[in-house]
């Protein structure tokens, strides 16, 4: 566990010393709200984001009759990501997730694409950055480290399921 | 009144039917004796006298009292949905004697053994655990329900309660209901339906029709060994086969999307009696879905008979 710790610390470092302009909002405070804390693969939003969409994309994939699930989510969207289709491709979704306060993400605008696969919800959705993030889930590509997005994903997932997971 | 009576009333009351049962007095002697025989204040971890007695024999119960259930759930629920040559040859078998009221009656009294034997096995482990300061008894309780011993997940239940009120609601006046039982009724909540079933004043149990997969009213609801209710065409693509090879056809590692349990698909329960009472309750969408379902299995079947002709054609 504390080579884990030690390896995630050095990759926040990494992320700190080599941030570009343009991934932050305001590029003068980055560095130290970067520096303040050790993120957690919780703080980041995208989980919350990624199942907020996991959701709303079944109402409108699986039921296109019925979007009663579609309108409760619009009532109360998650907070900080913006999120919809690119013009009639329901199936791919380019995502805007803002960094948390009070984290080392704070000020930070991510961009996510969601892709979702044509026999969804039975097969997982590809979720991946597009912004460079500097954090122990997170690849250099993008790519999410994260069972239940791969061998570990049910067509029974949903927000609260997946959020429980999480924990 | 404890319980422990109340179970012994309703019991006796029905030992002509001979159903196997809960042993309160015996399960008691038993955890009494292990108190006396250890020294300590609480039971060890590997207490001879609990795992070479108390366990094995609730287990020997619940396995009986579950298999009687089953048994007599699925007689029952035949009788009811028989029909034609089928209908004739109970007729002629002489098992279909019975009326109307009669099968209400019965599958009542089916209902409630479940419920007040499941509260039974709940009450004698929560004592066990309150004696022993342990949590073994919860560990007994989730291990048995991995081995499909626990009454409430047997999907029999489900469609007996769906067979009691279907039976009420077609043709019986409202009868007096009796002194255990609050009855069976189908709810909607937000929209989404549930059966709810009444023991008692307190005792209450809630299964849920919706299906975790499309998020929708179940349609052609199917139940998997683990207990968990499906619409059939979701399981099927949850387990990767055609809905003309249907669910037997399941790879055994195929997992419950719920609780992630293999083999769960090959002996998996179709719910006749529940899609009976969900297409008299929700009309519109019922047919909303047979038309949907309707396209896709015509086109699952077209493709099946396309590879069946084409493997034979040898191309």
């Amino acid at each position: 566990m504390a080579s884990f710790r030690n390896a995630a610390i050095n990759i926040v470092e990494r992320g700190r010393k080599e941030g570009k302009e343009g991934e932050w909002i305001d590029s003068s405070t980055a560095p130290d709200i970067y520096k303040s804390s050790f993120p957690s693969p919780k703080s980041l939003i995208l989980f919350q984001s990624f199942f907020f969409f996991t959701f709303l994309s079944r109402s409108i994939i699986q039921n296109k009759k019925k979007k009663k699930e579609l309108k409760d989510l619009q009532k109360d969207p998650p907070t900080s990501c913006s999120a919809g289709p690119v013009a009639e491709d329901m199936f791919h979704w380019p995502t805007t997730i803002m960094g948390p306060p009070d984290s080392p993400y704070a000020r930070g605008v991510f961009l996510v694409t969601i892709h979702f696969p044509p026999d969804y919800p039975f097969k997982p959705t590809k979720v991946a950055f597009r912004t460079n993030v500097f954090h122990p889930n997170i690849n250099s590509n993008g790519s999410i480290c994260l069972d239940i997005l791969k061998e570990q994903w049910s067509p029974a997932l949903t927000i609260s399921k997946q959020q429980n997971d999480m924990g | 009144m404890k319980f422990c009576k109340t179970y012994q009333q309703y019991m006796q009351g029905h030992g002509h039917n001979k159903l196997p049962s809960v042993g309160f007095k015996n399960l008691k002697k038993i955890i009494k004796s292990c108190r006396r025989a250890s020294t300590q204040p609480t039971c060890p971890d590997h207490c001879p006298v609990c795992d070479g007695t108390f366990f094995p024999s609730l287990l020997n119960e619940m396995s009986d009292i579950v298999g009687c259930f089953n048994q007599r759930a699925q007689q029952l629920l035949e009788l009811h949905l028989a029909s034609g040559f089928r209908k004739y040859f109970l007729m002629l078998k002489g098992k279909l004697h019975k009326n109307h009221t009669a099968l209400i009656e019965e599958g009542k009294d089916l209902v409630i053994y479940a419920l007040i034997n499941s509260i039974a096995i709940r009450k004698i482990l929560k004592k066990y655990d309150k004696i022993h300061y342990s949590k073994q008894g919860q560990l007994f309780k989730s291990k048995v329900q991995t081995m499909h011993k626990e009454i409430l997940q047997s999907p029999w239940l489900c469609e007996l309660i769906a067979l009691h009120i279907n039976l009420r609601e077609t043709k019986s006046k409202p009868r007096e209901a009796s002194a255990l039982f609050d009855g069976c009724y189908l709810t909607f909540t937000d929209g989404k339906p549930s059966l709810t079933c009444e023991l008692f004043d307190s005792v209450k149990i809630d299964i849920d029709l919706t299906c975790s997969i499309c998020l929708d009213t179940v349609f052609d609801s199917v139940s998997l060994t683990c207990g968990h209710i499906f619409c059939y065409t979701c399981a099927c693509s949850t387990a990767s086969v055609t809905i003309v090879d249907g669910l037997k056809a399941a790879n055994p590692k195929e997992k419950c999307p719920l609780c992630r349990e293999g083999r769960v698909y090959e002996d998996a329960v179709h719910l006749e009696e529940l899609n009976i009472l969900l297409g008299r309750s929700c009309r519109e969408y019922w047919e909303q879905r047979l038309q949907m379902e309707r396209v896709e299995r015509v086109k699952q079947v077209k493709e099946h008979w396309e590879t069946q002709c084409r493997a034979f054609m040898g191309i």
